[in-house]
């Protein structure tokens, strides 16, 4: 049977082309200027680059069957949680590139590494923000200029936001593990350390509290986390929802609707108003035969100039700090907000399987949420279950 | 009657055969393989397998979540195979005559069937939307509260459910109306002659002569109930959640979002594994159905 | 007098499911004609209605590239896999021979595991064999439709055995059978079949995806993925996307209606 199998196996092809070749997932403005990039760092060295754009939907899954058939392209993007996966199970080669590490987002940069070894490069970040609607802010009387700048602030504006007799609700929130981390990082407490999670800190517990006492006692959350539910982006386009958490990708389209919003930094907890991390990064494959031009690449891509024309061009974040004095703050006003928010970021670790993690731990919190489950209890078993899974690998 | 036995059949099978065997028989021995083994290396899935015995189908044996997933889908199947069926020939019967719009009706009931899975979820999405959707706004209307469908325990299944089964009925209908042609009118005339009314005629003529059809319709709802993804993945995520005992469970967590959670963890093995033992669930009311319907398969 | 009451009302009923039944797909148009980023409005009628989203989807990227592709390989793969279905049909449902019981069970076991088992294996094969960035590759590995076999055999054994034994008392041999009786009897399901196939081709997102290496093969479901990006997930494209999607099957569906349903031989044994 062994023999039988083998024999399916697909050998390493021999023809050794001289391209590079790399699978990106852009949107189309994105892939616009990624395109130009690609063809000045061709015109600057020399070496051919062959770019596919893949969907987004669909890539993990192409990306590891080509894996599993030894057929996989030099380089491709993926995100954070991908970068994982494919890091602990030794599909990727690690990346050195040199001096030009200390200029990358120091949060990004670690949400790559993994046994002090660099997987990947991030292309793109994104953190999390509070969104506000200015409309409603004026309508309850609150000024359209102060958000809130700590969650005891925020609370009371959330009371003042709310009248449930119109249908509209000061905050609205989802039950995910990533997007709970802000929470959880603001009042002081950690998600894994030396790969155990400790989400069952004191600090851990007044979080989740938190986010439980805005449905169940303040009653200014409208439970937007429940399947079949007005979630928060639908809510906040409609002006059903005044406050939420959301990340830069959304500013354009809310701009195209035309609603009246402030981005404001995470309110303030015991720790202070932390945000958590996400985007994107490029990983080469194991299987690559061109690994210096890969980093070459890599190197150019995220390059101080390569990341200013990015970031102003797509009124993004860029990922190498030295761009960040030229980004266009008055084209891209709410960008400055992000840009603060990153100084008040925390990394994501690397793990082998966090889908998994989100998996166990969103019924559990949504348990805590509907008042079938205390905080504490809950957050013993999110713990005791995630913990199963990080000793499994 | 004249013997049917014929080792030409082999002939009219072959060319079927042929490709099943390259493209799904080498694919699925090759998942059966995998079942006994723990791959160790994603970027050599053929070669860096590691042996495990029965270590996949043990754990999985005792994984609750495992059986409760089958037990959702086994719900989910048994609220749509029944519900489809029974819609399906009434349609048919009731289409199943010529007037003018009977065209327009057939098409109308068969399209959405020709429609995404996936998309077709997210709009069931928005009209179960809980309070600004369409359902819930309408029924206030007419004074009718209800609560939100998607998210309370004992409706959330139902609603996809519903959904899913006005989403195939049509596929039925067009199967049991292509059936319909075949029965010749002679034994309806018959009937007829002898006095038997319509209800009569159905069930003694009409239903018997679609069994197998009926049988088609239950292995593959059976099959598609065992699988089904899109439709929770867009509409609940496996949501809402219940207390049973000391476990905390998806009410609509079933066995298609299960074995995706696995596969997208990249555990190969235990993923194959969960897919023969719903083989044998799905193989075993099978045959439990063909015998109930008294249809030879 | 009373039968015209009798058939108003089920007309009555018949028509309110219908639109029940179709409330989905008339909510999917009218997205479709919302303006782009307003695709969770809760409002009813789309103000103002506009073409915008139809024109991007075609307009943007390779379109019409993806949409001869997507032909291409539904076509030649729906029509294939009927043939090789039809035939296989009717040895299950007319003929007995040995072995025939665990052939078909091991063919519908098949059925059973998810497709999603089988990527890696068929993929390591496609690329063996070559076909990596072919037509060959959509359309080979999925020939042998298990499904559409199984359907075929469960319609042929609604046609009675005793006007195959007829045929064979007047002399006829299986072809003879096959092609002058059985599929003129089975036109409907067959053509329902190549309906079913066209159809899978035509959704046949991950696999089309993989396959291709280079955009120019890519095809309708894979060219309609680009809309959704990482985050965002823009509903209006994505409804006019589908509802063009679905725009050559649905065409099919109605102008060779007669087919699907009544077969090529009607009241042939109607008698």
């Amino acid at each position: 049977m062994r023999r039988f199998i083998a024999l399916m196996t697909v050998v390493i092809p021999f023809i050794v082309d001289a391209q590079l070749k790399v699978w990106v997932s852009y949107n189309d403005e994105e892939f616009a200027v990624f395109k130009q990039l690609v063809t000045a760092f061709e015109e600057s060295t020399g070496i051919e680059v062959n770019v596919q754009r893949i969907p987004f939907e669909g890539q993990e899954q192409k990306i590891l069957t080509a894996c599993a058939t030894r057929t996989a392209p030099d380089l491709a993007r993926v995100d954070c949680a991908f970068l994982g996966k494919l890091a602990h199970r030794h599909a990727l080669l690690d990346i050195d590139i040199g001096e030009l590490a200390d200029k990358i987002v120091p949060v990004a940069l670690q949400s790559c590494i993994l046994n002090g070894k660099l997987y990947g490069v991030p292309d793109q970040l994104t953190c999390v923000c509070l969104f506000y609607n200015k409309r409603l802010f004026r309508e309850a009387g609150l000024d359209p200029n102060k958000p809130p700048a700590t969650w005891a602030e925020f609370l009371k504006y959330a009371q003042k936001l709310t009248d449930r007799s119109k249908g509209i609700y000061g905050f609205a929130m989802r039950n995910t593990l990533w997007w709970t981390l802000p929470f959880f990082y603001s009042f002081g407490a950690n998600f894994i350390e030396d790969n155990t999670c400790v989400l069952n800190s004191p600090e851990a517990v007044a979080a989740l509290q938190f986010k439980v006492d805005l449905y169940r006692k303040y009653k200014v959350e409208p439970g937007a986390w429940k399947s079949g539910a007005i979630d928060p982006d639908m809510g906040f386009q409609n002006e059903k929802y005044a406050m939420v958490l959301n990340g830069p990708w959304k500013i354009k389209l809310l701009k195209t609707i035309g609603i009246d919003f402030g981005v404001a930094p995470i309110p303030a907890g015991k720790k202070g108003g932390y945000t958590t991390i996400g985007g994107t990064n490029f990983v080469i494959f194991r299987g690559t035969k061109h690994k210096h031009e890969a980093v070459e690449f890599i190197k150019f891509i995220v390059s101080k100039e390569s990341q200013i024309k990015w970031a102003n061009e797509l009124g993004q974040i860029p990922v190498n700090m030295e761009a960040f004095p030229y980004v266009d703050t008055i084209r891209h006003p709410y960008l400055k907000v992000f840009l603060y928010q990153l100084q008040y970021a925390i990394a994501r670790p690397v793990l082998a399987d966090y889908p998994a993690i989100e998996d166990v731990a969103n019924p559990i919190m949504e348990a805590a949420l509907m008042g079938e489950k205390p905080v504490k209890e809950a957050l013993e078993l999110i713990v005791y279950k995630i913990n199963a899974i990080l000793q499994e690998e | 009657m004249v013997s049917r036995t014929s080792w030409q059949a082999y002939l009219f099978i072959i060319p079927f055969a042929i490709f099943f065997a390259i493209f799904l028989g080498y694919p699925f021995f090759y998942a059966l393989y995998l079942s006994f083994h723990k791959v160790t290396d994603i970027y050599d899935a053929f070669n860096a397998l590691k042996f495990v015995h029965l270590h996949n189908y043990i754990k999985l044996m005792k994984d609750v979540e495992f059986w409760w997933s089958i037990l959702m889908s086994l719900l989910y199947g048994a609220i749509t195979i029944p519900l489809s069926i029974f819609v399906s020939l009434i349609l048919a019967n009731l289409l199943h005559r010529t007037f003018s719009l009977v065209k327009l009706y057939r098409t109308g009931f068969f399209l959405p069937y020709l429609l995404d899975v996936f998309v077709v979820a997210i709009v069931w999405k928005f009209l179960y939307a809980h309070p600004y959707g369409i359902i819930t706004q309408l029924l206030q209307r007419i004074g009718i509260n209800i609560p939100p469908l998607l998210a309370s325990p004992k409706t959330a299944m139902l609603s996809v459910a519903i959904a899913m089964t006005l989403k195939g009925c049509g596929f039925g209908m067009l199967l049991y109306l292509a059936g319909l042609q075949n029965i010749p009118r002679s034994l309806y005339e018959a009937a007829s002659i002898d006095g038997a009314p319509p209800w009569k005629q159905l069930f003694y003529i009409t239903l018997p002569m679609l069994k197998p059809i009926t049988l088609f319709m239950v292995v593959t709802g059976i099959i598609g109930a065992l699988s089904a993804f899109a439709e929770f993945y867009g509409m609940t995520g496996g949501g809402p959640i219940i207390r049973v005992g000391s476990h905390i469970l998806g009410c609509t967590k079933v066995a298609g979002l299960y074995l995706f959670r696995n596969l997208e963890s990249l555990k190969l093995g235990y993923a194959a594994a969960i897919s023969f033992v719903l083989l044998i669930i799905a193989l075993i009311i099978s045959a439990v159905s063909a015998k109930l319907l008294r249809v030879e398969w | 007098m009373v039968n015209k009451v009798k058939a108003f009302i089920i007309y009555f009923w018949l028509t309110v499911f219908l639109i029940v039944v179709l409330f989905p797909f008339i909510w999917m148009i009218i997205t479709s004609l919302k303006p782009i980023g307003t695709g969770l409005t809760l409002t009813i009628i789309p103000r103002p209605p506009t073409l915008s989203n139809y024109k991007s989807v075609l307009t943007q990227y390779k379109f019409g590239r993806y949409f001869v592709n997507s032909l291409i390989v539904a076509s030649i793969g729906a029509l294939g896999a009927t043939v090789l279905c039809t035939m296989a049909a009717f040895a299950f449902a007319k003929l007995e021979f040995p072995l025939k019981r665990p052939l078909f069970g091991m063919f519908l076991s098949v059925l059973m595991v998810p497709g999603l088992m089988f990527v890696v294996p068929q993929f390591a094969i496609v690329y063996r064999l070559g076909w990596i960035n072919t037509y060959k590759a959509m359309i080979i590995p999925h020939l042998a439709n298990v499904f559409g076999m199984f359907l075929l055999v469960q319609y042929m054994k609604t046609i009675p055995d005793e006007l195959v034994d007829a045929a064979r008392v007047d002399g006829a041999n299986n072809w003879t059978i096959f092609l002058k009786l059985i599929v003129p009897l089975s036109g409907a399901m067959i053509a329902t079949v190549f309906l079913l196939t066209f159809q899978f081709h035509w959704n046949n997102f991950l696999w089309q995806l993989i396959v291709a290496t280079d955009e120019h093969m890519y095809t309708v479901p894979v060219g309609l993925a680009m809309f959704r990006s990482a985050h965002e997930e823009l509903h209006t494209l994505k409804m006019a996307a589908s509802a063009i999607s679905i725009l050559p099957i649905t065409m099919i569906f109605i102008f060779a209606q007669r087919y699907f349903i009544e077969g090529i031989l009607r009241g042939a044994i109607k008698g």
